[in-house]
Parts: structure tokens; C-alpha cells; sequence
């Protein structure tokens, strides 16, 4: 019998460290060849253990991972997942949300891109908050999110969550107009990895290698990948014909980023786990003119280094109880140099921006109907800006600014009874600028019968004023960078107010693979901050109310079709503040807008998806008659192939068209005509 | 006279189960919290006058004994040779099957009956048409389990994990036509450092896990049926007083008494209404 002993042995020692059943099964034909016939029976025997019914296993589905159903949830959510982001074939974070209803995309230049909800305020987009894995992208000292610049690829995100509507309860500061909440892929999403390359029309060149490991412990994935475009076309393109007579086509906009993203996680135990993240991206993006305006402005590089890190420290309690406390610092700097004027002069600016955010939050389950998240952050942050311009005096102007927030959140989910979810929650925020908010939200969703929900709420946020908009003074002789915050005189502004209240329906309807989202809302905002002859003021006031419907339908396990509309009206005082002057809030709203994506896999690997994407007549709030965005429609199309079932490699080869039809529009700035580009992308697993 | 004759046999009979007292060597796999409470149980549910227990955690126990009570795969491997009958218990019916026992071998078995994971899933999930499975190693129940689907109008989609490497695309393949994964023990898929990134891939394709154990379920399954030690312990107390009672030990068998978790934050989450764990006991026992 003692014979026997070593097979067993070796069973229960391969059963914790071998690494994978390849080798576990290698064990067993070395125990086999190594023991006599008759013990072949008691080394198949030890093959079989109870310990898969025993062992202990780590909490994975966590608080923090459970994602609130819709059905439940306090806002209108538009969710986005891999499939839906590949089918959609864009190689931009920010198309995706093309995809998401009432949400406008569009570009300053063709490596600036503008996402806003509630139509075009102004070419930064200043009023929704951005998350990626909790963290703000929104940068508080420059009121930005640089979507170029920051160091993730498209291929990075796992889900984009989209809330509709005020969500500072849940999601902190300046979630005024609404919130993108974007899930990256975990640390342990692929081990092995991939290359990639694009290539394509308007200068696509984009290549990209992720790789990924996972271990016992530790579990890490890393992004190294390269971009680069020409923008809206080519420098030499002939320009558009303007209905305005303006020029058009008539500025640079080259894209280059390089960019690295890694994600780590490690896991201490079953209940306490790591997650470490770092990013870099260094972006040069062309700005300048070719034409008249290239004497106050020529062609030259506008160069981004964007980095962060974040460490999060997860430990899971009894009950779905959760503690996080997290960790993250992001530096975001801009610089440039230019030759302007005639005869040309030096010039340069740079702006850094820094904030470094620490929060600590737990999430309690007080009951199987209670879900309770409070919580506590300190953000700092800080601006540095200088700007120079030899010819006047003095020639160099520099500006620091600091500022320390404090916000305390609290938010609960509370399943009344069978047919009726309340959520209510707040955050109290001391800005740094001498302002105690607090913003409150609330909703009751009631499941009035299988398959349907009724939803109201109603949310009050605010939106502190950023360094720029304080320190940012017109009358300064010369400035250049966009965010630079060089005025000293700080101007005393309010923090944004948004009053928001809304009906929604959700139709969940399972046996029929179809949902349907309704969300009727009225947003009342006041104190808004806009842009005047001599800085920045408050005072613009008005509503934004709207219709917007969301439909979702699958046919079977491979083909799918969304359909996203929006229908809104905007509303405010600019006649008042600037007589003489139309409602141009009202006009910085497309009536209608409409998605559709349809997305279909057939046999042996191939796929296929069409988009349409139409956006309503709208004037850009800030910009004049010649940036006037008629309304425009524009297809989409991607196919794909596996080249599993053709050759033999795991990978995919996918052909883009975008603009099918060639429908020349106009972006936030005329100047940038969308017309018909396609891409081709071969991806390589390994 | 009639009561002093009454207390005589009393007396006879009392002495004669003292001395008739059944020597029981409990046999420990591990010195794990299931085993003992497997031990603990034993020692609680048996008579002390009727059985003399003894417990190692050594797989050759040495001293005499009428009856070996081996818990876990490990004790009973190595007591399957021995000349006295074991009675297993907490090992899979698969690992049973594969001994050649000297003398008599019964088990309470660790798993579930398949027809009762089934009778789960229509309970808690009756909208599920298609269940997957996954192994790197065909289980040996798959036949039964293909002819119970069949009958409960479910498609059964099985898929091979031909090598580690394989195992996120042969999970995902399988997710993205399955209604419920349903986790069958196979080494080689689902172990602790795998379990994170299975469960992961489940929940974000919304697919829900029906698990072995409760652990499971804390980890993020749906629901799982299992039966405690205690369950499975006094299940064995019974099996050992028949033993003692007949000579002989009953049949292999599977766990009579069982529990149901369901994680109700995963399945509202999943957008799924669910019986609590109790409703879902009820009506598997009702079966």
C-alpha cells in the first residue's frame, strides 16, 4: 500500500502548483510510466478529489464589479460593451458615443474632438464628468478632458456606461450633464496578447501590441500602441467651397500619439486584492493655418504628455461589504512653440495641470433589500502656466494656482418592496474656491408589472469653475494655449447649477430579446459660466428638455440591431445678456438626432455591421454662421473575417468605410469636412 | 418476577451492545474544516456506548478496526486496500467507480445527482434553453447528463478545453450560446486561479453559473446546490448504524439532505427574478 503513497502525493501537490492541466495530465503519465500496472488504477483514482466541492475561492464578482440593473438604476444609462465598440469599427474612443442618444461628437480639429451632451456648448465640453475605472479624466485646473491625449486604445476598454442626466450623487464633481463611466479590461483579460496594425485613408497608420499574464497572484496586462492621422485631409487638400465663403480644409490637424497603458492586480488573498494602473501618452497633435490666418497662427506642433497612475486597494467584508481606498495622480501637460506675426517672432506657452485625488469608500449591504455606499475625497489641485511672445512687454507671463476639494458622498438603494427601488443620495463638496455645495439626487423606479418599470427623479449638481475660467483674462496683451490660466486676477465666479428632473421607462422584455428606454427630462441650469469680452462670467441661465428613446432587439445568439433618438429643444436668457443676439443655446441643439447600429456573424467567422448616424441643423453655441452644422446623415460599414477558419491563426482582418454615401458635412468647425474614409485592420492573437 | 426478568434482559441486552461496541476509525484526506466537521458530526450523531470512534488523519491508520470511515478521496484511495470494509464519504462518484476495492466499499458521495442540478436550474432559471459545460477532461456523467437535458427540453452544449491556453476562447465560444454555464468538477478548468477570470467572462457575457459549493456562489455564481458535511455526516452516521445493525453497508449513494444558495446581488444584477434559496429547496424537494 505504501506504493501507493507517492501518487497520491504528487495528485494533491500538482492539484495547488501546477500551472496548467496539460501538466497536471503530464503528472499523471509520469506517475503512470513510473509505477507498475496494478498501480495504474490508484493513480487514475487520485484523479479524482473532492476539493473542487471545498476549497475556498476568491469574492470575483464584487461590490464594485455589480453592476446595478437598469431597471434599478436612478438614471437612464446607455451601456456599450466590446461587441458593440468593434461592431461600430471606429478607431476613436469618442465616436463611440455616437452611440449613445442626444450625445453630441464632434471635432474642433480632427485630433480635438468635443463630446457633449445637450448639444454644442463650447469646444471643451466642460459639463459632463468622465470616469475610466473610477478615476476623473476630467482635469479640474483646465476644465478638459483631452481625449486625444489620454493613454488608452480603443482595444483597452471592456464597457463604456453612459449616464444620461445630473449623477454627482454617485459619480462626484461635475457630473452636471451627465457622466461617462468607462470600464477598462481587467488585468487578467487575455493571457497571451495580440498585434494589430491599421492602415487606412487620411493618413491612418496605427499599430498597437498588448500582451497579458495571468498568474496565481498577480495578473497584468500592458497597451503599447502608436497613432497617427492627418486629420480632417491631408495639408495640400484643396479646400472646401463654404455656403459662407469662408475658407475650409484650411487648417492643420495631424495626429500622432504614442502611448503606453498597464494594469496590474494583484491578490493578496481571497479577500483583499490590488489593482495598479499606469498610463503615458505622448501626443503631438498639428494645429496652425494655411491660409490668411497662418500669420497669427502657422502651422506647428501642439505637444501633450498625459500620465497617470492609480493604486487601488480592494477588500471585500462579510455580506457584500466592501472597502476601497484608492489612489490617483494625473499630470497633464501642453505645450507649444510658434513663430507668428510679420516678420515672425518666437512664441511659446505651456500649461501643466495636476491633480492627485485619494478616496476611501465603503459599501455596505444592511439588508437583502439595502445597498449603502458612502464615502470621503481630498483632491488636490494645481496649475502652472507661462506664456511668452518676445515683441510685447512684458514678454512672459506666469501664473500658478492651487486648490483643495473635499467631498463627502453617501448613496442608497433601497428595494422598498417588491415593485418600488428608491435611490437616494448626495454629495456635500467644499471646492477650494470658498463654495459649500450640496448636491442631492433622488428617484423612485417602480416595476409596475414583469417586464416594465416607470422611473422619476430629480437631481440638483453643480460644477466649480475652473483655474482657467478664473484666471483666464482677455486683456492680457498676448496668450496663447487654449487652457492657459496666465491672467492673475482671479475673476470671482459661482459654481454652475443644474436643476434636473425626469420620467423614464424601461421595458425589458427577455423572451422577446428586446429593451426599450424612454427618458422625457427637463434640466434647468443657471449661474452657467460663458465667455465675454473681458473673461469669463456667470449668468447665462435657460432649460434643456427632451425626449430620447433607446431600442434594443437581438435576433438569436448572432444578429442585433440598437436604434438610439433624441429629440430636444434648449432654451435660455442669451437674448437678455447680449440683446440683439437669437437664443443660441436653442440653436446649439439638433432637434433630432439618430443612431442605428445593426451587427449580424455569420458562418466561418465572418461579420458584418452597418451604422447610420444623423445629426439635426445646429449652430455651435460659441462659433459664427460659418461653422453652421447643417443637418447630415452618414453610413457606416465594417466587415470582418476570422482567420481562424481560413488559415488557421487566431486574428481577424476588418475593412471600414465610414461616410458610405460620401455626404460631405461639417464638423464644430466648418473647416473639418467628413467625407468618405475606409481603414483596413489586421489583428494578430498570440 | 416479571419486572426483575425485564431488568435482567435489560441488563443482558445493555451489556451485550457494550461489549458488541463497533470499533470505528474515522480517516481524514485533510485536516481541512469540512473533514472535521465530517468527524465532529460522526462523533455527535453516534451512539458511544453502541461505537468506539477513532480518528487519524494518516491515511494508514494503525489499531484495529471494524469499520474505516474515510473522509475524502485521499483516505479512501488508500484504504481500498485494506481487508476491512470502508465506508467513503465527501468523494466524487467518478472516483468511487475507479477503485478495485479488497473488501466492502460504499459511499456517500460529494456531488449532487445530476437530475437534481437539473431539477435547480428549471426552478431557478425556467427560461434557460440551452446549458453549457465545459471540461478539459469528458466527465464521465455526460451521457446521463445529455439523456437528463433531452428530457428536461434543454439543448446541451459541451466544450472541450483542448489545452490551458484555450481555455478563454473555449469558454467564451461556449458562453456566447449558452443560457446558464452549468460548472462540473474537472481540475484542469475550474480551480482557484481560473475561477476569477471564468467567473468574470460570465458575468460580463451575462451568462449565469450554477456552482459546486456555496464558495461558489460567494464568488460570484449564481446559485449552487450542495449538501453541508453535516448533512453528509449524519447521512453516514445512518449508513454506519446500519452497518452495525446488518453487518452489511448500504448501496453508494448520494447526499439525501441539501442546501441551496443563490447569490440574489448576481442574479438582480443579471437582470434575473429568482426564487429565494429556500422556495428553491422546497421545490427541488418536491420533486
Amino acid at each position: 500500500m505504501r506504493l501507493f503513497q507517492p501518487a497520491v502525493r504528487l495528485h494533491t501537490r500538482s492539484m495547488t502548483i501546477a500551472p496548467s492541466g496539460v501538466f497536471l495530465q503530464f503528472r499523471y503519465l509520469v506517475a503512470f510510466l513510473c509505477l507498475s500496472c496494478a498501480n495504474h488504477v490508484l493513480a487514475a483514482d487520485v484523479a479524482y478529489s473532492e476539493s473542487a466541492f471545498l476549497e475556498e475561492l476568491p469574492v470575483v464578482i464584487t461590490a464594485s464589479r455589480l453592476r446595478q440593473p437598469l431597471a434599478d438604476s436612478p438614471n437612464a444609462v446607455t451601456v456599450i460593451d466590446r461587441d458593440m465598440i468593434a461592431a461600430s469599427g471606429f478607431r476613436t474612443l469618442t465616436d463611440i458615443f455616437k452611440l449613445v442618444p442626444g450625445m453630441y461628437v464632434s471635432y474642433y480639429k480632427g485630433s480635438q474632438p468635443i463630446v457633449s451632451y445637450h448639444g454644442s456648448f463650447d469646444q471643451y465640453a466642460r459639463s459632463m464628468q468622465v470616469l475610466i475605472d473610477g478615476r476623473s479624466v476630467y482635469m479640474p485646473p483646465t476644465s478638459l478632458v483631452d481625449w486625444a491625449a489620454l493613454p488608452f486604445i480603443v482595444d483597452d476598454v471592456e464597457r463604456i456606461e453612459v449616464i444620461r442626466g445630473p449623477a454627482a450623487a454617485a459619480y462626484g464633481a461635475n457630473s452636471v450633464h451627465g457622466v461617462i463611466n468607462i470600464i477598462t479590461r481587467d488585468a487578467a483579460s487575455f493571457d497571451g496578447g495580440n498585434v494589430a496594425f491599421t492602415h487606412g485613408d487620411k493618413g491612418i497608420n496605427d499599430g498597437q501590441i498588448q500582451f497579458g499574464v495571468r498568474g496565481e497572484k498577480l495578473d497584468y496586462r500592458m497597451s503599447l500602441a502608436y497613432t497617427t492621422d492627418h486629420g480632417y485631409d491631408d495639408r495640400t487638400a484643396t479646400h472646401f467651397p463654404s455656403a459662407y465663403g469662408a475658407d475650409m480644409d484650411n487648417s492643420f490637424d495631424d495626429n500622432q500619439a504614442r502611448l503606453l497603458n498597464l494594469r496590474a492586480a494583484y491578490y493578496l488573498d481571497n479577500r483583499n486584492n490590488f489593482d495598479f494602473q499606469l498610463g503615458l501618452n505622448r501626443d503631438v497633435q498639428g494645429v496652425g493655418f494655411w491660409d490668411s490666418h497662418a500669420q497669427l497662427n502657422p502651422f506647428h506642433d501642439l505637444n501633450h504628455s498625459n500620465a497617470f497612475a492609480m493604486l487601488t486597494w480592494l477588500q471585500q467584508g462579510e455580506n457584500g461589504a466592501e472597502r476601497s481606498v484608492r489612489l490617483a495622480h494625473t499630470r497633464h501637460v501642453t505645450w507649444e512653440s510658434l513663430n507668428p506675426g510679420n516678420p515672425p517672432q518666437p512664441a511659446r506657452s505651456e500649461v501643466e495641470a495636476k491633480t492627485s485625488v485619494l478616496t476611501v469608500q465603503q459599501t455596505l449591504q444592511p439588508g437583502a433589500d439595502n445597498r449603502l455606499v458612502f464615502g470621503v475625497e481630498l483632491a488636490h489641485d494645481e496649475a502652472q502656466s507661462t506664456s511668452m511672445f518676445l515683441p510685447v512687454t512684458p514678454n512672459i507671463h506666469h501664473n500658478t494656482a492651487r486648490q483643495q476639494a473635499v467631498r463627502i458622498f453617501v448613496h442608497d438603494e433601497w428595494r422598498i418592496d417588491q415593485q418600488v427601488v428608491g435611490n437616494l443620495g448626495g454629495m456635500w463638496e467644499d471646492d477650494g474656491q470658498g463654495h459649500v455645495k450640496l448636491s442631492p439626487r433622488g428617484s423612485l423606479n417602480f416595476h409596475v408589472m414583469t417586464d416594465h418599470t416607470l422611473r422619476i427623479a430629480g437631481s440638483v449638481a453643480y460644477r466649480t469653475p475652473s483655474m482657467t475660467e478664473k484666471y483666464n483674462t482677455p486683456d492680457l496683451p498676448y496668450q496663447f494655449g487654449d487652457r492657459s490660466i496666465v491672467g492673475t486676477d482671479a475673476i470671482p465666479l459661482q459654481p454652475e447649477k443644474i436643476r434636473s428632473r425626469e420620467i423614464g421607462y424601461l421595458g425589458q422584455f427577455n423572451q422577446h430579446a428586446t429593451s426599450l428606454d424612454v427618458r422625457i427630462f427637463n434640466d434647468q441650469f443657471e449661474n452657467v459660466i460663458y465667455p465675454t469680452s473681458s473673461g469669463f462670467a456667470n449668468g447665462l441661465a435657460g432649460s434643456y428638455s427632451g425626449v430620447e428613446t433607446s431600442l434594443k432587439h437581438h435576433f438569436g445568439y448572432d444578429t442585433s440591431i440598437t436604434l438610439n433618438h433624441a429629440r430636444e429643444y434648449g432654451y435660455s436668457n442669451v437674448s437678455a445678456l447680449s440683446p440683439g443676439s437669437a437664443d443660441l443655446v436653442a440653436l446649439s441643439v439638433p432637434t433630432n438626432s439618430v443612431s442605428v447600429l445593426f451587427t449580424q456573424r455569420l458562418s466561418r467567422g465572418f461579420a458584418y455591421s452597418v451604422a447610420y448616424y444623423q445629426q439635426g441643423d445646429m449652430q455651435p453655441f460659441d462659433r459664427g454662421p460659418s461653422d453652421h452644422q447643417f443637418m447630415h446623415k452618414r453610413f457606416d460599414f465594417r466587415i470582418a473575417q476570422q482567420l481562424k477558419p481560413l488559415v488557421g491563426i487566431n486574428g481577424e482582418l476588418s475593412w471600414v468605410i465610414q461616410n458610405l454615401f460620401n455626404d460631405h458635412y461639417t464638423e464644430y468647425v466648418a473647416s473639418n469636412v467628413f467625407d468618405r474614409r475606409s481603414y483596413l485592420t489586421l489583428k494578430i492573437d498570440f | 418476577m416479571r419486572a426483575v426478568l425485564a431488568a435482567f434482559l435489560l441488563f443482558v441486552y445493555l451489556t451485550s451492545a457494550r461489549a458488541a461496541s463497533l470499533q470505528v476509525a474515522v480517516v481524514l484526506s485533510d485536516e481541512g474544516v469540512a473533514y472535521r466537521e465530517i468527524a465532529a458530526t460522526l462523533r455527535k450523531e453516534l451512539d458511544t456506548d453502541a461505537f468506539t470512534l477513532t480518528l487519524s488523519n494518516s491515511s494508514v491508520p494503525t489499531g484495529k478496526a471494524d469499520l474505516y470511515v474515510a473522509v475524502g478521496m485521499q483516505a479512501t484511495a488508500s484504504l481500498a486496500q485494506s481487508r476491512q470494509p470502508v465506508l467513503s464519504v465527501l468523494t466524487p462518484r467518478a472516483g468511487i467507480r475507479a477503485l478495485r476495492p479488497t473488501a466492502a466499499l460504499s459511499a456517500i458521495y460529494v456531488e449532487q445527482p445530476l437530475a437534481r442540478q437539473l431539477a435547480l436550474l428549471s426552478a431557478a432559471l425556467p427560461q434557460v434553453h440551452s446549458l453549457g459545460v465545459l471540461y478539459a477532461t469528458p466527465p464521465a456523467e455526460l451521457a446521463e447528463l445529455e439523456k437528463l437535458s433531452i428530457a428536461a427540453g434543454l439543448t446541451l452544449r459541451t466544450q472541450l478545453v483542448a489545452e490551458p491556453s484555450q481555455l478563454a476562447a473555449s469558454l467564451s465560444g461556449l458562453l456566447e450560446k449558452s443560457d446558464a454555464l452549468l460548472v462540473l468538477p474537472d481540475a484542469a478548468v475550474y480551480r482557484p486561479d481560473t475561477i476569477r477570470n471564468i467567473l468574470l467572462e460570465t458575468y460580463r457575457r451575462r451568462v449565469p453559473m450554477i456552482g459546486l459549493s456555496q464558495h461558489y456562489v460567494r464568488a460570484g455564481a449564481l446559485c449552487a446546490i450542495y449538501s453541508t458535511p453535516e448533512q453528509i455526516a449524519r447521512q453516514a452516521a445512518k449508513a454506519i448504524e446500519y452497518f452495525a445493525a446488518t453487518g452489511r453497508l448500504p448501496a453508494s449513494q448520494y447526499p439525501e439532505e441539501f442546501e441551496v444558495a443563490v447569490n440574489t446581488r448576481v442574479a438582480r444584477s443579471l437582470g434575473l427574478t429568482i426564487k429565494d434559496a429556500e422556495q428553491l429547496r422546497a421545490s427541488i424537494r418536491g420533486k
